[in-house]
């Protein structure tokens, strides 16, 4: 008897889905284990054989757990808010819900063919009102929250307006974006639109003044890693910086706890190297430097202290306040026209981008240990988010300092014996310290000041640098800071696809709508472009406003500012969505709470996440600080969400090249010659259809049914065959390289299919799709069944002494 | 094949147990295995790779319960234990030779062994031996010093 895997295949899913095998319950007799899997973006495109790769290793983890005794979670579900499907509507006039719904169908049925061990009664999808009611819940937490540094969690605002109300700022130790000085009285004094503003200062979710990529184009904000070389990702379209009121989570308040989680947590060493490289705890100090012949002060954060010695220049970040104050007449206009060539870069082009720029204010600063000017330039290597957006510049000891000075002649004075500068700087911090102060005579540097005797000379890197911190505090120069370069994170977004902010504005400032009133569902609109105004497509609706009596959505055209108030036109970016799904699937119907105490208790958190490694700074940093605060509000039980994360490597597309001879007349029948003889003709090399071609011979035929302008293709044959040449690149539509799982499991069914993405290589691993190899797995399958069935279809296994031990 | 799958799962190696499964399944088919009791085993091993084909066949093994709740078979380290072990002898941590002991061979024994062998001689001779480690079933180490 044949092993007849399509027969098979169909009638174990039917009977998986009759007999409930996947659906999962709180069974307290058993002990938990939940595997998760990264949810997809359900695009227009469907799934190709890279996407299934880490489902198939997590399905293979969930089902060995359950086999080992263990109830397992398994589910699946759709991050279902995004550009694309928006895109798309704008230029169909289709409305996303629908694309998105018809793409999640697509999906859904590629996924059932595999063969999944999902628990599909506990799916969500991230645009459904039943799920970003949640969403929107969370954000009004947020709001109501602010960070105790002292507790170190999240509390009510509430005990910190009772707390404004006794003592004002005095003693406060709490997250905020400026420091405020307040006295009890001077906040009893003020009106709510005051204290509200106040109050802004210390929120979880606020709304700030924030530098972001401002994309005109696509008439929306967009994130640092959608914008490369000061181009838009998508489309391509400028990209500049621009200051804009926007909606912020205070992630940096977490910044030292996400970094103490990762101790806890199984990931790999590089992805925590990843994340904590992007946290960037700095402990330093931050000294005032005073402008020459000016009371203009500004302040520097340093990590090396102990070179205050070797500082030969100042720099500030072009967004930098002082910028313009200390730009003198002479140098405005070069400054200028600096400033606006850095406009177009973002913060991480500039982090990544090594390129020296610079331009001098024509102003000089003071040093604080030696009395000497140094000249103040601008440079777009200071970020103006990090420390205080101005450093000094110790190039000896410093690389991009070094190579800034090296650009523009810059003096360079070493600080550390037996450093080789020549070349480029001495970073480590190792060493004896040297010309701190340096001798008197010495014509390069400034002479101690008289009253300030420093002297670092002699000690060590690490003694110098607690020497320096202690010198500067008690001298009353600085004080001694830690620094992270993580920072609050953008939540606004000038798009329609995604979840609305329960939030009206009353005198300018923002109101919640009531809890019991959520979702806000996202209005119908017809146009999803951004308004004439420039509104974002939120300002097309018509009935988006909020009427504060009858609690409900009315008509804009009601707005009184009395009772009826506009609701915010910005949606939340595609990250809201997913920061706590995981929570939400060990509870997915319950309308009472994201997650019912029971359910959390009971699963936990994730034992076992999969997905790819481009979300280690983004999606992985946004649900640690999520879930971080639901922790502190005692919705979620553990502290960190995923415990053991594996990034599946991509599977690359393998793609098919023919050769064009490159023709001088036009119109001409197309000649293609074969790869091996490729080299002595003119070819241009186009990608063609890799699923008519095999083994890199090309199936003549239908390539020339393949496209019209091939239908006369005329071809230079080697030993009779047309053969291909072959590229391993990214798997994608444009390359021709996409081999759907679905004719792979309609030819070889789907546990070859399971067995030859796991087959290809270890699942961490990135490697290229080659269809070749296929067969050879599903020789195995049928050399397993044959153990079994003879080919008279008898069933051979018998009841025997068992021989063979393992 | 029961430890090998397991340990390959926990690390995330699939791709080398797949690879194990092919060889078990060439070596039952030579030599006709027909153990209802065995190939069950096997199918349990197989069945979070290949699902639907493990289910047709656990079934026609008599089983009326899906595959999914089947259990993970142990393995017996009883029978896994090899009854010698190979470890490397270095002298300063230079590779030189291999000896073979018991695997139950207490410590103390094992470094006497060492430095009474015969092969151990001529790196021994002029020096003296400062310690002697051992990395269980691995290597063992001499610490040689000159003397002087």
């Amino acid at each position: 008897m044949e092993y007849n895997f399509s027969e098979i295949e169909k009638k174990w899913q039917q009977k998986w889905i009759a007999d409930k095998t996947y659906q999962v319950t709180e069974n307290k007799a058993k002990e938990k284990f939940y595997v998760l899997n990264m949810f997809p973006y359900p695009s227009g495109a469907g799934l190709h054989v890279g996407h299934p790769l880490g489902y198939i290793a997590s399905d293979i983890y969930a089902r060995y757990k359950r086999l080992q005794g263990f109830n397992v979670l398994n589910p699946m579900g759709y991050d279902a808010y995004g550009l694309p499907a928006e895109q798309y509507a704008i230029q169909t006039g289709q409305h996303p819900a629908i694309t998105t719904a018809a793409n999640i169908k697509r999906y859904r049925e590629q996924l059932d063919k595999i063969g999944f061990s999902f628990d599909w009664q506990r799916e969500v999808r991230t645009c459904e009102p039943s799920y970003y009611k949640w969403t929107q819940w969370a954000f009004q937490k947020m709001f109501g929250s602010y960070y105790d540094n002292a507790e170190g969690k999240a509390l009510p605002i509430e005990k910190l307006a009772t707390y404004l109300s006794e003592y004002g700022t005095q003693g406060l130790n709490v997250a905020q974006s400026e420091e405020l000085k307040l006295s009890a009285a001077e906040w009893n004094a003020m009106n709510e639109r005051e204290q509200q503003q106040v109050l802004m200062n210390y929120r979880i979710a606020y709304l700030g003044e924030t530098m972001v990529n401002w994309c005109a184009e696509l008439g929306t904000v967009l994130a640092n890693d959608e914008v490369v070389d000061g181009l838009s990702v998508r489309g391509g379209y400028p990209v500049v910086q621009k200051k804009m009121r926007q909606w912020c989570l205070r992630v940096s308040a977490y910044a030292q706890r996400l970094l103490d989680g990762l101790d806890q947590i199984d990931w790999t060493e590089s992805l925590k190297e990843t994340q904590r490289n992007w946290i960037g705890r700095s402990e330093g100090a931050e000294v005032e430097f005073k402008v020459k012949d000016s009371d203009i002060r500004f302040t520097i954060f340093t990590t090396r202290a102990d070179t205050m010695f070797g500082v030969t220049f100042a720099v500030l970040a072009p967004e930098s306040e002082y910028v313009q104050s200390v730009t003198t007449a002479e140098q405005r206009a070069e400054v200028n026209e600096y400033l606006a060539q850095t406009k177009k870069r973002t913060e991480r082009e500039r982090i990544s981008d090594r390129r020296v720029t610079g331009v001098f204010t024509g102003s000089y600063a003071i040093n604080p240990l030696t009395n000497k000017p140094i000249p103040i330039w601008i440079s777009d290597y200071v970020l103006a988010g990090y420390g205080t957006g101005a450093i000094m510049a110790v190039p000896a000891h410093d690389s991009r300092d070094y190579a800034f000075a090296k650009h523009f002649n810059l003096p360079i004075i070493p600080l550390i014996e037996g450093a080789d500068i020549s070349e480029q700087s001495y970073d480590a911090k190792e060493g004896i310290v040297m010309n701190s102060p340096a001798s008197p005579n010495s014509s390069e540097i400034g002479e101690i000041h008289p009253e300030k005797g420093l002297v670092l000379n002699g000690l060590t890197v690490k003694e110098a640098i607690a020497k320096t911190k202690a010198y500067v505090t008690e001298h009353r120069l600085g004080r001694v800071k830690v620094n992270y370069r993580l920072r609050d994170a953008i939540f606004s977004r000038q798009r329609y696809w995604g979840e609305p902010f329960p939030v009206y504005y009353k005198d300018g400032m923002p109101y919640m709508i009531p809890e019991d009133k959520l979702p806000l569902e996202l209005p119908e609109i017809t146009d999803y472009k951004p308004t004439a105004t420039g509104e974002p497509p939120l300002g097309n609706a018509v009935k988006w406003a909020w009427d504060t009596v009858n609690e409900t959505v009315v008509d804009k055209s009601f707005i009184d500012e009395k009772t009826i108030f506009a609701l915010e036109l910005n949606t939340m970016p595609g990250f809201a969505g997913s920061s706590a799904y995981y929570l939400r699937y060990m509870d997915p119907h319950n309308q009472h709470a994201l997650v019912g105490r029971e359910a959390d208790e009971y699963w936990r958190n994730v034992d076992l996440y999969v997905g790819g490694t481009e979300h280690a700074t983004g999606h992985l940093i946004y649900s640690r600080f999520w879930n971080k605060f639901l922790f502190d509000c005692g919705v979620s039980c553990m502290d960190e969400p995923f415990h053991k994360l594996v990034n599946q490597g991509m599977i690359q597309g393998r793609s098919n090249f023919v050769y064009r001879v490159i023709s001088s007349t036009p119109n001409e029948k197309p000649i293609f010659v074969s790869s091996g003889l490729k080299d002595k003709y003119d070819v241009t090399p186009i990608h063609v259809d890799v699923n008519i071609v095999h083994n890199d011979v090309l199936d003549i035929e239908a390539f020339r049914n393949w496209r019209p302008e091939f239908k006369d293709a005329e071809f230079i044959l080697e030993e009779g065959r047309y053969l291909c040449g072959w590229a391993i690149e990214k798997m994608s539509k444009s390359m021709f390289n996409v081999v759907n799982p679905d004719t792979i499991v309609n030819q070889y069914g789907a546990d070859t299919l399971r067995l030859y993405e796991m087959f290809l290589g270890p699942v961490e691993q990135s490697k290229p799709w080659d269809t070749n190899g296929i067969d050879g797995c599903h020789r195995f399958l049928k050399k397993l069944w044959a153990l079994f069935y003879d080919r008279s279809g008898a069933f051979l296994p018998t009841d025997g002494e068992r021989r063979q031990s393992n | 094949m029961i430890k090998k799958v397991t340990q390959d799962i926990e690390n995330f190696s699939y791709n080398t147990s797949i690879s194990a499964f092919m060889i078990c399944v060439n070596e039952l088919a030579q030599s006709k295995c027909r153990n209802r009791s065995l190939l069950s085993d096997v199918i349990v091993l197989i069945a979070p790779f290949a699902p639907h084909i493990a289910e047709e066949l656990w079934a026609a093994l008599g089983h009326t319960d899906s595959v999914c709740d089947a259990h993970w078979p142990v393995y017996d380290e009883q029978y896994l234990v090899e009854s010698q072990m190979q470890l490397t002898i270095s002298f300063n941590g230079k590779a030189r030779f291999q000896m073979q002991f018991a695997t139950d061979v207490d410590e103390e024994s094992i470094k006497q062994a060492v430095i009474n062998d015969e092969k151990s001689r001529k790196y021994i001779e002029g020096n003296a031996v400062v310690k002697v480690i051992v990395v269980p079933k691995r290597i063992v180490n001499v610490v040689l010093k000159p003397q002087k």
